[in-house]
């Protein structure tokens, strides 16, 4: 089974999670933090496919380390759960293929997360 | 410190968007919040001004959490600091802890676990402060029941005047007798929780099959005699401290239970599905050595971490010299004055006795025997013969302590206890003590529904001694 099958088994965008936030939270709040999140995605994407690039371990496990947390926050299980996959592996295991497997994940998620917030801004 | 009517929250999260969620939910519960993404930001801003609490994750990219930390306890007047981490990291959030940590969450968490946490720091913080104010020379832990002058004690009470200022989980271990569960209780009373309630389980005590129940509590029809809904022991314990003993005798199923407990702070009851939350401190006692335990697979190594943040061992009576004697005056006092005795000391060969004793069954044994004496004898001096007949001849605590020689005939030949040594006729009308015990508990536990830490307060004796007799009864 490919990883991508088995992460495809978590949603994209847990909408329970979001919809605590946003009645926990207030629209205005929600919606500042959607972007702020979108924002860390982004530069996490970049730093990422960087370290990708330089085969450098060590700044994929920093950036996997924040991303599966707050994925998580936001609802965003499959990526969380990719990340978290990438961050338990050590520098000795093949860790480049399963990384652009999460280089995707956050592309999708990224869409996903552009859709939604655009559609709470109208 | 802070001063506007908000207390200040400083967020220390190298995840941008994680740390201003951190900070929304804070401030829509009332906070101030300033929130950095690395540790020398916020020792500057530490530097600067001083929150009341500081929300850290433990992992940070330029320095370790642990270094924040470190400097926030330097300083005169600190922060309550609760370290977020992740599970990989829980040995690092266990040292933090040690480091006079206040909390630890593990991500993920819910908004109300992390409301929680804070504002009980806050609560704690105003506490302390209030102390300061009023006796800036007292020391939280009550002394009166807490007798020693030995070495080892004077470290065991400097453990607990720590432990007290944090709501850290407290790992006690100790041979049977030596006081775990006063020093659970001293310990409860000692902190920022003491107008909460304490609760004591005993492990060993409740049946399996009905752990659950007592530990998260039912609803009316979860199973066969759940006649009506009923709290649990952790629901009980809310705001206040919940005292596992013999927490190495339980089942692996339930230990994943109060694993899942502690990491989330919220349980359900049996035949619910409703999330509930309770704000528990656990201090836990075992007379097994809890990394053994572990190593045998007996019990959970991530739960073991867990609990086990601020060790505190408490050590045997045989090891603790004069203290002996010290503890035989007190109680030698108290039951006296129970029993409107008129005993003050004990003779010198008595005390020599006493010394020499290894005392296999600890303080709960010296307790036991000078109530005997207390009990049946007259005068002002507990004398060589008023010992018991039995005194000196625990098998089971030889078999414990095979390196400890017990003195072979403690008292002399005179056996002046003969008379309280007669078997009760089994004819007459009087009922052995233990059965009118045994009727008044189970009475008492009945008209609580089966709520047996209900039916301790009620009787005036703590749900632990409950367990411990119902284990004597079966045994028996």
């Amino acid at each position: 089974m490919s990883q991508h099958t088995e992460f495809s088994a978590y949603p994209m965008m847990q909408l329970s999670t979001l919809d605590k936030l946003k009645s926990d939270l207030g629209s205005d709040t929600y919606q500042h933090l959607l972007v702020l999140f979108e924002q860390e995605l982004k530069q996490l994407h970049a730093d990422i496919s960087a370290a990708v690039d330089n085969h450098a371990f060590q700044a994929i496990n920093n950036a996997t380390h924040i991303l599966k947390n707050t994925a998580a926050l936001y609802g965003a299980e499959r990526l969380s759960q990719s990340a978290s996959f990438v961050y338990q592996l050590n520098a000795e295991q093949s860790f480049i293929p399963a990384t652009l497997t999460l280089i995707n994940i956050i592309d999708a998620t990224l869409i996903e997360y552009k859709v939604h917030i655009s559609s709470i801004a109208e | 410190m802070d001063t506007t009517n908000k207390p200040l929250v400083y967020v220390v999260e190298d995840s941008l968007s994680s740390g201003a969620l951190y900070c929304s939910q804070l401030q829509k519960a009332g906070f101030e919040t300033e929130h950095f993404v690395d540790g020398y930001s916020a020792l500057v801003a530490i530097k600067a001004k001083m929150p009341a609490v500081l929300v850290q994750d433990v992992c940070l990219p330029d320095i370790s959490g642990l270094e924040v930390l470190k400097y926030v306890n330097k300083q005169e007047v600190s922060a309550k600091v609760i370290i977020i981490t992740s599970n990989s990291s829980i040995d690092i959030a266990v040292d933090a802890m040690r480091l006079g940590g206040y909390d630890f969450i593990e991500k993920p968490f819910t908004s109300e676990r992390l409301i929680t946490s804070v504002s009980n720091a806050i609560k704690q913080q105003h506490q302390e402060l209030e102390i300061v104010e009023v006796e800036p020379e007292s020391t939280s832990l009550d002394r009166q029941n807490f007798i020693g002058e030995s070495l080892s004690m004077h470290t065991v009470f400097r453990l607990l005047e720590s432990a007290a200022r944090s709501k850290a989980s407290v790992f006690v271990t100790g041979e049977s007798g030596t006081g775990k569960e006063v020093c659970a209780l001293g310990l409860h009373q000692a902190s920022a929780r003491n107008n909460g309630p304490f609760i004591a389980i005993n492990c060993a005590a409740i049946p399996a099959e009905l752990f659950e129940s007592e530990f998260f509590g039912h609803v009316k029809g979860a199973f066969s005699g759940a006649l009506t809904d009923r709290k649990g022991a952790v629901e009980v314990a809310n705001g206040g401290t919940l005292f596992l003993d013999e927490i190495c005798e339980m089942q692996l199923n339930l230990q994943a239970k109060l694993l899942r407990f502690l990491q989330t702070g919220t349980f359900c009851k049996v035949g619910s599905n409703e999330v509930l939350q309770s704000d528990v401190r656990i201090v836990c006692a075992t007379n097994r050595n809890p990394a053994a335990e572990v190593g045998e697979g007996r019990f959970r190594e991530d739960l073991y971490y867990r609990l086990n943040v601020i060790p505190v061992t408490l050590p045997p009576l045989r090891e603790r010299g004069d203290d002996i004697l010290l503890l035989a005056n007190h109680i030698l006092m108290a039951k006296s004055a129970e029993n409107n005795k008129k005993f003050q000391s004990f003779s010198e060969d008595v005390k020599q006795t006493f010394r020499q004793y290894d005392w296999p069954g600890n303080i709960r044994e010296l307790q036991n025997v000078i109530e005997n004496i207390v009990v049946i004898y007259d005068g002002q001096s507990v004398q060589q013969d008023m010992l018991p007949n039995n005194f000196g001849h625990s098998v089971v605590n030889q078999q414990q302590h095979p390196l400890h020689n017990h003195i072979s005939q403690p008292h002399s030949a005179k056996d002046v206890n003969t008379n309280v040594k007669v078997q009760p006729e089994p004819n007459n009308n009087i009922i052995q003590l233990w059965v009118v015990e045994k009727n008044a508990i189970e009475d008492a536990i009945n008209q609580c529904d089966g709520n047996i830490p209900l039916a301790a307060a009620y009787l005036g004796i703590s749900a632990s001694t409950i367990y411990r007799k119902m284990k004597s009864w079966v045994e028996n």
